[in-house]
Formats: structure tokens, sequence, C-alpha cells
């Protein structure tokens, strides 16, 4: 997860629930019952670290748990994930604050252009849009990394850089 | 009260703690890769509990990424309105912190 798309997160989490407990970078899957008999919960979910995926934060209630991915340029790879995370959430026997409340899949991004919306609505995933005056910001610097000002200044970085033989 | 200065964490030991105040330390260090000195600037939060132990201690956050997610609490200290449980998994660059934010209750 890009440190971007992390702070729009906590963010995020902090401004719709302040006073609520949520978690980022939760691992999610199965852990194998034989691996967990030999090593027990703790140790097989640290050998298993490397090959378990992460989702950007969950937060849960008495009544609902809720998935949750940050997005700030591309939402697609989002909404795909989401769908897997929940699936992997049903087989996450260490799943944090999870007591068998309903899951319920959200997706953060700072605007989502109608395609998104729609495909969310299809794939049960709510789509917040979430603006922070930082983005702006962001938006305007990967904006600029392909303009041709940008991409002289770059040739010329590079340039440099083989002449003083610091590649 | 447990005396120790500084908090290490250990891998994928959770660390519940409370953060009372913080500031940016610049830190001179040595690049483990290409063995050149540097500084970089670490976030540092005072800790008076720690898994529910008061103690006097240091929290120090250099990872910049890390450090990023604290942006809105800084300002206003509002860390200090939370538990905060850290536990760290893997190490060097592939080193990532599952985070648990817990409202503290009052009473």
């Amino acid at each position: 997860m890009a440190q971007r798309e992390t702070r729009l997160l906590w963010e995020f989490l902090q401004d719709r629930y302040p006073d609520e407990v949520w978690a980022t970078n939760v691992e999610l899957g199965p852990l194998p019952p034989e691996v967990i008999e030999a090593y027990g919960v703790t140790g097989t979910r640290n050998r298993l670290r490397p090959f378990r995926r992460r989702i950007d934060g969950v937060h849960w209630t008495p009544k609902v748990y809720e998935l949750i991915e940050a997005k700030i340029r591309d939402p697609l790879p989002g909404l795909g994930a989401l769908v897997v995370y929940q699936l992997l959430a049903e087989e996450t026997p260490d799943l944090i604050g999870y007591t068998g409340q309903p899951f319920r899949k959200v997706l953060v991004a700072p605007f989502a252009p109608e395609w998104v919306t729609v495909v969310g609505r299809k794939l049960g995933v709510e789509v917040v849009e979430f603006w922070r005056p930082w983005i702006a910001d962001y938006f305007e610097e990967i904006q600029n990394y392909f303009t041709r000002d940008y991409r002289i200044k770059r040739d010329e970085r590079k340039r440099l850089r083989e002449l003083l033989g610091v590649a | 009260m447990v005396l120790s200065n500084f908090i290490v964490l250990e891998e994928g030991k959770p660390a519940v703690m409370h953060f009372t105040d913080h500031e940016i330390q610049p830190r001179a260090i040595r690049d483990s890769l290409t063995g050149r000195a540097k500084t970089i600037n670490v976030l540092v939060f005072q800790v008076d509990e720690l898994n529910g132990r008061a103690v006097s201690s240091e929290f120090s956050i250099t990872a910049e990424r890390a450090a990023t997610n604290f942006t809105s609490f800084l300002e206003d200290k509002s860390y200090r309105d939370y538990l905060w449980t850290f536990t760290a998994r893997g190490s060097s660059f592939q080193k990532e912190f599952e985070v648990i934010k817990t409202p503290l209750k009052r009473g």
C-alpha cells in the first residue's frame, strides 16, 4: 500500500470512527490446522506471514465488520481486492475483533467516477468519496511528472548521473 | 513504574502503548547497506503506559510511511485519547506494522 493511501486511510478512519476501534494492515487468510497443531496460532502466523495477504484496514462493532481498502489513483484494484479479501476474511481464524458479524466491504477514494459506483453496487462494495486538501498537491505532482518540462529535467538529471558515475 | 528508556518491538508480539507527548528528533544513523552516515528525522513518542503497566519510556518511529499516518493526530496531540497497539512483522525493508487504535475508556 502506497504511503499516501495509508495516510488517506488513517484520516478516513479517524474522521468516520473517531471514538471506535480500528486496525490497519491486517493479515487475512486461512491457517492450515496441521501447522497450527504443530506451532500454535502465533507460531503458524509468524511462519506464514510472507504468504498471507494484508487488508488496508478493518473496523468493527458488535453488529458489523468492515473490510476497508483505500485507493487514490485507480480504484479498480481496490474493488477486486475487496471481493477476494472478504473470501479470505471468512477463512481467517485469527481475524482481530471478529465474532461472526456480517462483513461489509468499503472502498475509500478521493472521488469516484460513475463506473466505480455502479460496479461497487453490483459487487456489494460501499464506495466512499473522501477528499483531503493534500491530495490536490499530489495530483498536481503526478500530473507534472508526464509534462515536457519535467521530462527534460529528468533526462538532464539522468545524464548528469551517468556523467558523474553515480547512477 | 517500569524503567526502560526505549521501547523495542519484538516481532509478532503486540505492544499496547499510551502516548503523552511527541517530538520530531533528528538522529544520526549509519545506513546498514551503504555504510554511510546520515541524519534522519524520527517521530518520538513519550510513553506512560506499556501493556497495562506504568512506564516512563520512548517509542520511536523511523519509517516515514508509519510516521506520516500520525499526521492528523500530531497537531492537537489527539493520540493521547487512544491506546495504540503496534505489532511488528518482518525485518529491515520488509518490516510491516499492524496498528490498532483503541479509544481510552473514560469514566
